[in-house]
């Protein structure tokens, strides 16, 4: 099987344009980043100039999150384009998205929309993951979505993401504060959903903050605008004791603290994956 | 398209429940369907507040957000890129100033001025032309045609906000400024990585322009005096200066 990422099996930083001139010469293992892809698809200026050389000094993996892989059309071929051309610009060790849709045609959302866990939006999912998967020429990994509420479905989530695992060729990106909102949103068993999942294809886990509807205290938002809960720290433990080595990444988008922050959070994500390691016998 | 992503689409842009409800597996769920919605609104406007800083800074956090909440409802973003959102809200701004605030006119100039470090701080690079080229314009130097590097921006505003646009761009208001309801021309550009800014005369940015347009030197020259007095070797020479003619 081609390898899913080249990432290390270390903990890394999501990365903003603000952290750019902060990142120390020298850290503890093997630091990597990621950014969102859209926020590079630019031509030119600074900000992709300063990409291009960080990813020559650390590993980059590249996020998406508008090629509406989960949509009800072909992904925009024009997107795709832009895709292509990020990755061929920019060296990247992974490539991932969201099991999610923002829009269609000339009509978009700017969010990050629910996909129907359903046999008929399977075949078109995976489509959509061919399409981008050729076009960048290299699998990519596929993160679950945070859910609020249920729709009508005809089999699980961790099906679902099996099912477009083994039609394409694609791996999985397990976003624990995703799962960790979804279970408590939705009743779902956080546990079994992650030994549902086949670990050799998990590339990459996501850990970040979350928050709660201001109206609605038992609803928890994907907001990315904290610390790490204690919660999603305990289950990134026990993914990774069922895992075993992975690349864990911190994800911060809002309510951003200095990079030293991020660099502790990153240091407890380090921590975790080497005491798993060590249990699971990977050293 | 399906049923459901219609439904879902429909919703989230207008707030009308009526097809969607019947994909929800309990309508208990109905309300929670608002975090799309709220997602929906508020990612626009923090895409808007981001491209706009001084605009924001002018009116103020509540009073841009409820302008920008109501163009995100009739102006929803055309494609996938957020960051590329809101490209025409200087105009959208200018409409609701005339009808509303017509003492505010000038808010959609300092826009422009937003949307154009913007598209100036994004710009492809591209090389400026080489000692060679440049000593081989001298000859026939009337009948050569330039491009433009991607990164320059001319602006004409309606209103003298540059000066007020300037201090908004690095902080606060400091000092007092005068705004007058008449043209200003500015030439914007990035240097470094350092996006600088100079305000020029009329015949010169019809200069600019016209070279911008594909003519050649010569006539964009006298395009430029017939508009009103222009000093063209200065012009031009800080243009070759600030390498902004490929």
């Amino acid at each position: 099987m081609k390898a899913l990422t080249k990432l290390p099996a270390d903990a890394g930083i999501c990365l903003k344009p603000e952290h750019f001139d902060d990142i120390p010469s020298k850290v503890d293992g093997h630091l990597w980043f990621e950014v969102h892809a859209e926020n590079y698809l630019m031509q030119g200026g600074p900000r992709l100039e300063k990409l291009q050389d960080i990813a020559q000094r650390f590993p980059l993996s590249i996020h998406g999150v508008g090629a509406s892989l989960g949509g009800p059309k072909p992904v925009n071929s024009e997107h795709l384009k832009r895709l292509a051309s990020l990755v061929n610009s920019v060296p990247s060790a992974a490539f991932s998205e969201h099991i999610a849709w923002s829009g269609t045609d000339s009509n978009y959302m700017a969010n990050l929309m629910p996909t129907p866990i359903t046999s008929e939006s399977l075949v078109r999912t995976a489509s959509n993951i061919e399409q981008l998967q050729d076009a960048i020429q290299r699998p990519i990994l596929i993160e679950n979505p945070a859910n609020y509420l249920t729709f009508k479905t005809d089999m699980s989530e961790s099906e679902f993401m099996m099912s477009l695992v083994s039609k394409t060729g694609c791996g999985i990106l397990l976003d624990v504060n995703n799962l960790f909102i979804s279970a408590n949103n939705t009743g779902i068993d956080p546990v079994k959903y992650i030994r549902d999942l086949d670990r050799t294809v998990i590339g990459e886990i996501h850990v970040a903050g979350h928050s709660v509807d201001p109206i609605e205290k038992d609803l928890l938002i994907d907001s990315h605008d904290s610390e790490v809960a204690s919660g999603v720290w305990a289950l990134l433990n026990d993914a990774l004791s069922h895992i075993g080595s992975c690349p864990v990444l911190i994800e911060r988008d809002a309510n951003l603290p200095s990079f030293e922050v991020l660099l502790a959070e990153r240091n407890i994500a380090r921590n975790l994956i080497l005491q798993n390691n060590k249990v699971a016998g990977y050293e | 398209m399906s049923d459901f992503h219609l439904a879902l689409m429909n919703y989230v842009q207008s707030g009308d429940l009526a097809d969607i409800a019947e994909h929800l597996d309990d309508t208990k769920n109905t309300r929670r369907l608002a975090v799309y919605r709220n997602t929906f609104i508020s990612s626009c406007i923090d895409a808007l507040l981001r491209k706009y800083p001084s605009g924001e800074k002018l009116l103020g956090e509540d009073f841009f957000k409820t302008l920008s909440r109501q163009f995100c409802l009739s102006h929803p973003p055309i494609t996938p890129v957020l960051a590329e959102y809101g490209e025409n809200f200087p105009e959208y701004v200018r409409g609701f100033m005339l009808d509303n605030h017509p003492e505010l006119g000038y808010l959609w100039d300092i826009c422009k001025l937003d949307r154009a470090w913007y598209h100036a701080y994004f710009a492809d690079e591209k090389p400026s032309l080489s000692q060679d080229q440049i000593e081989s314009l001298i000859e026939d130097i009337e009948s050569k045609s330039l491009s433009l590097h991607p990164c320059v921006q001319l602006i004409q505003n309606d209103w003298t906000v540059l000066s007020l646009w300037a201090q908004l761009r690095v902080g606060e208001l400091s000092e007092q400024v005068a705004i007058e309801h008449n043209h200003e021309n500015i030439l914007l550009w990035r240097d470094n990585g350092r996006i600088l800014h100079r305000q020029i005369s009329e015949p010169e940015s019809l200069f600019i322009s016209s070279i911008y347009a594909g003519q050649t030197l010569g006539d964009a020259a006298q395009v430029a005096m017939q508009n009103g007095p222009i000093d063209i070797s200065e012009i031009f020479s800080q243009l070759l200066l600030n390498k902004l003619l490929t």
